[in-house]
């Protein structure tokens, strides 16, 4: 049985408050991670894509902690035992609510606050207990239900990371304020020695709803605001503003330098900062900034290309890839299919040149990484995409650039290509040979395992081959539009 | 179509639109070689003309088009204000008309310099805020003019609107205890009878079954307008113009009370007509 106990001073319970604020915002449980020396508090979104960790060394932070470990859902590794449950993040947030810690109101502020870890085995339900010592002899107890787990955390090798820079969290904080809350995504990018940020969303809205359209803000900043800058140019990575400006928040409030590593897009960054005993690291997954290809939004428009255009592009990517595969199908079928893709209704001729995408013809790789899924978005429906022969799978990941990031941090990049049959099988493959996980307890078990993702893909077979797979249906087709890349996609699943 | 432009009185401009956006989200813009227009026209019954001379929040303004060098644009509100904001410690701005190079889509691209002010930044910093906008047809504006009011009976000068604004409030709130079906009162909100006379009064009143409360204020300026009120010789000084707004509404109008430094209210005998001389 282990048990976990720990005092925090009223600043430190405001600490955890601020780190928990944090964490909710990534997932909907908080994972607690107890070691001799130090407790992490841990957050991984739904989709992988995110995870969160913020470390408390037992010493520096805790007035006082006492962690014994039991044999009951316990791994042993090199750093000795270690105790692992889950929380639901709104009860935390309840018990750990800001109001109590708020030292200003002086009459439901805290002194102290006392956590314990019933973990008895001869009852059923695990208890977290939350006391909490406030002025004038009020006792405040919380009892929250826990569930043991096994915790898996991504591994980053910093040393793999080319690019790296470190800046001021309140300098950073006063940067996030001119990002306004709906755009979803945050670019980050070096040019001519100037840091950029730019917020964006990729949707794309046609008529009236262009208002409704999130504001694209972007900030260049001297490069000397920062205290280290150490990045490549024109590498244009892309996260979800939402995480960045939790990350941020709770860098200010720990008033520590964010210093962030990463290497390429489609790679995972890492964001670090570390304050009196309190060590925070955030591996978000990223995307290729499509804007970098300058056409991503021309996706809607591609209805509205003419016919000949598209049929003079015979050497495209996606053209050639319907032939290869069904050699037999003639070339008048797919004009006339560009003919029925004609006709977007154009509502607002003052703003449109003669030849509005003519100038930006979007080759379909940068069509296609366009249309990247949100990290938090459903998954393409399978039955959308092309059943994909398994060959094609190791070339693909050679183009991380435009790649949807699907499945998360942590998983292969084709991952999103099954068909619902061989899934399970795939994902089999997958825990023997590429997920890269620490989960903890079997570090020893598979030590050749240690990076995340840092690595390229043997052999490309054929770049038009790997681009014609990339085809997948936007969030914001039309449904007649969606019909047509279906009744596309049969004709060539027949042949 | 061209329209650059930088922004010397930023402060108004963001005062102005936070007014306008506490009435409605989309606003008509109308931009000409002399003048800016703000229009809002929403569903509910307040609508706003706001006229500035270019030069008073605009510098080295610059504007072209095919239709005359007019503009008309139409702006969401809120991601003006919120690009504005941006603003707040600028040492320069400047507003722009032009298509987002990715998809064309037409935006107002507000570009910020800040200096170095902040003691812990030291190189200058360039923000780019892009507000999405819908340019529109001079034929599909042309149908939107300013209503026409009637000669007025009354003009008064209103006391400070903070203070009507907290008036009116309480008397929303009053309206809504005191009358358990809203129906009968006709409608979702208060009805407030607003009177002035040309002796320097201002009345709110709120009449309902359950509660009847009447605010009045005195020694009011009525200001000489250039047309003075037709009706002047006929009406005794204190007789009372009387109008009936909506309770909401007009806390919301009362909202501008931030921008306007004089405020003119004329009654007239079916619709009332608050004029603000801002900046």
């Amino acid at each position: 049985m282990s048990t976990l106990y720990f005092v925090l001073t009223a600043s430190a319970a405001q600490r955890i408050h601020d780190s928990l604020v944090c964490l909710s915002k990534f997932s909907e449980y908080i994972c607690f991670e107890a070691r001799r020396n130090r407790l992490t508090l841990s957050a991984l979104n739904s989709t992988k894509s995110a995870y969160g960790a913020v470390t408390h060394s037992s010493t520096r932070f805790f007035e006082e902690y006492r962690f014994v470990a039991g044999d009951r859902g316990v791994g042993v590794d090199s750093e000795g035992s270690r105790f692992t449950c889950r929380l639901y993040s709104k009860a935390l947030l309840a018990a750990f609510r800001h109001r109590y810690t708020d030292t200003k109101n002086g009459r439901t502020a805290i002194e102290k606050c006392e956590v314990s870890f019933e973990d008895d085995p001869s009852r059923p339900e695990c208890r977290l207990l939350v006391k909490l010592i406030c002025r004038h002899g009020v006792l405040k107890t919380y009892k929250l239900t826990y569930e043991e787990v096994d915790l898996m955390a991504p591994v980053f090798d910093r040393d793999l990371a080319r690019n790296r820079w470190t800046i001021s969290s309140r300098l950073m904080t006063e940067y996030m304020v001119h990002f306004g809350p709906k755009a979803e995504q945050f670019d980050i990018s070096s040019d001519n020695g100037r840091a950029s940020f730019t917020s964006f969303t990729e949707k794309v809205m046609e008529g009236r709803e262009i208002l409704k359209m999130a504001m694209h803000t972007n900030i260049a900043l001297d490069t000397s605001d920062f205290e280290l800058w150490d990045v490549e140019d024109k590498i244009h990575i892309a996260v979800s503003l939402k995480d960045i400006k939790a990350i941020v928040t709770h860098a200010g409030s720990l008033n520590a330098p964010i210093s962030t590593f990463y290497s390429d897009p489609g790679r995972p960054l890492q964001l670090a900062y570390e304050h009196d005993g309190v060590k925070c690291e955030f591996t978000l997954m990223t995307m290729a900034d499509v804007r970098a290809s300058q056409t991503f939004a021309a996706i809607t428009r591609v209805e509205s290309r003419p016919v000949a255009e598209r049929v003079a592009r015979g050497n495209s990517a996606f053209t050639a890839s319907i032939r290869r595969r069904e050699p037999s199908r003639p070339q008048s079928q797919s004009q006339s299919q560009s003919q029925i893709q004609q006709g977007l209704p154009d509502d607002e001729p003052l703003f449109r040149g003669p030849t509005p995408s003519l100038s930006s013809i979007p080759t379909l790789s940068s069509l296609t990484s366009s249309l990247q899924v949100r990290p938090n978005a459903p998954a393409q429906p399978t039955q959308m995409r092309p059943p994909s022969p398994p060959s094609l799978q190791a070339s693909l990941s050679q183009i991380p650039a435009s790649r949807p990031m699907t499945q998360g941090l942590f998983l292969p990049l084709d991952s999103d290509d099954d068909s619902d049959d061989d899934l399970a099988k795939r994902l089999d493959d997958w825990d023997e040979t590429s997920l890269r996980w620490d989960s903890g307890g079997n570090r020893g078990a598979m030590p050749s395992i240690s990076v995340v993702r840092d690595q390229v893909a043997p052999q490309m077979r054929d770049q038009s081959e790997s681009e014609g797979e990339d085809e997948v249906v936007g969030p914001t087709q039309q449904v007649s539009q969606v019909c047509l890349f279906f009744s596309e996609f049969c004709v060539v699943g027949s042949g | 179509m061209r329209f650059k432009t930088s922004i010397k009185n930023i402060s108004v401009l963001t005062k102005l639109t936070s007014c306008l956006s506490s009435i409605g989200k989309l606003a008509w813009l109308k931009l000409d070689e002399d003048e800016i227009r703000f229009t809002l026209m929403p569903e509910a019954s307040v609508q706003v003309f706001a006229t500035l001379a270019q030069d008073t929040i605009f510098d080295d303004y610059r504007i072209a088009s095919a239709n005359e060098n007019v503009i008309n644009l139409e702006v969401p509100l809120l991601v003006l204000l919120r690009a504005l904001r941006s603003c707040a410690s600028a040492s320069d701005a400047t507003l722009r008309l032009t298509k987002r190079a990715s998809d064309n889509s037409p935006i107002l691209c507000l570009t910020i310099t800040t200096s170095s002010n902040s003691s812990i930044s030291s190189g200058s910093t360039l923000v780019t805020q892009e507000i999405p906008v819908r340019v529109l047809s001079g034929a599909s504006v042309d149908g939107i003019r300013e209503p026409m009011c009637p000669e007025p009976d009354v003009h008064v000068i209103l006391p400070p609107l903070a203070h009507i604004r907290s008036v009116t409030e309480r008397f929303n709130k009053l309206s809504l205890g005191s009358s358990p079906s809203r129906v009968s009162n006709g409608g979702d909100g208060s009805r407030l009878i607003l009177s002035a006379n040309m002796a320097g009064q201002f009345k709110m009143r709120l009449v309902n079954d359950a509660v009847k409360v009447e605010s009045l204020w005195k020694g009011l300026n009525n200001p000489n307008m250039e047309q003075a009120p037709q009706s002047t010789g006929d009406r005794p000084q204190d007789e009372f113009a009387k109008v009936t707004v909506d309770g909401k509404e007009w806390g919301k109008v009362l909202k501008v009370g931030g921008l306007a430094k004089k405020v003119i209210a004329c009654k007239f005998p079916v619709c009332a007509r608050v004029r603000y001389n801002g900046c």
